[in-house]
């Protein structure tokens, strides 16, 4: 049972990202940043790339850092003295 | 573990300047060059120069243990909770916040808001690091 609901997602999942819109722009990224900057509203364009268009990179990262944090934790922490 | 006062003075004139910058780059990050790393970066390196000079038990008694962990779960949590409401809106990372006039301090939506969440988790993420080694180098 629970590899069949498995399957199910699998091949529901395989439908929505094959229907998503995968036409890449003609002058490649750097036009499409320029063009569509104004959907942003922020203009220093960095920032734009990192926390907007790129949010997943940057919440990836501080994870990252968390479970570094945890790992340090666990490693080194310990009892006090 | 102390240094000498030379270092102890400067480092002590140094670190208000360092978090006053540290606050105007996470604050401004959408506006001019700098950003939640940088600034978090920056927080961090003001207090790591006052453990250097002062030593660790000095600036425990200033900067606690417990409140830099509390600092670094309550803005991870806030930005993972940032990111979530959006999808009551459109989608993940959705900018559910429109408004303000391109180029205005409150403007971006929600990027302002990441940076300030992103800066104070890097920079208490790397105090709790320094926290941690300095801990263990002063333990016997």
């Amino acid at each position: 049972m629970k590899r069949f609901m498995a399957l199910i997602l699998i091949i529901s999942l395989l439908f929505v990202l094959a229907s998503l819109d995968y036409s890449k722009n003609q002058r490649g990224s750097y036009a499409y940043y320029t063009t569509h900057w104004e959907e942003v509203g922020v203009p220093n364009l960095v920032t734009a790339i990192l926390a907007d268009w790129r949010g997943y990179d940057s919440l990836g990262e501080a994870v990252l850092l968390f479970a570094s944090i945890t790992g340090f934790y666990l490693l080194l922490g310990g009892k006090k003295k | 573990m102390k240094m000498s006062l030379v270092v102890r003075t400067t480092t002590k004139f140094i670190s208000p300047f360092l978090v006053t910058y540290a606050a105007y780059l996470m604050v401004y990050g959408h506006l001019s060059p700098g950003g939640g790393f940088q600034a978090g970066v920056i927080l961090a390196v003001s207090v790591i120069l006052l453990i250097t000079s002062h030593g660790y038990k000095r600036v425990k008694k200033s900067f606690r243990f417990r409140e830099v962990q509390t600092i670094e779960g309550i803005s991870a949590l806030s930005l993972v909770l940032l990111a979530t409401v959006g999808v009551f809106f459109g989608g993940f990372f959705y900018n559910f916040i429109r408004g303000g006039s391109f180029g205005a301090l409150v403007s971006g939506g929600i990027v302002p808001l990441f940076n300030i969440g992103v800066a104070l988790k890097v920079g208490a993420a790397f105090t709790f690091m320094f926290y941690m080694l300095s801990r263990w180098v002063e333990r016997d």
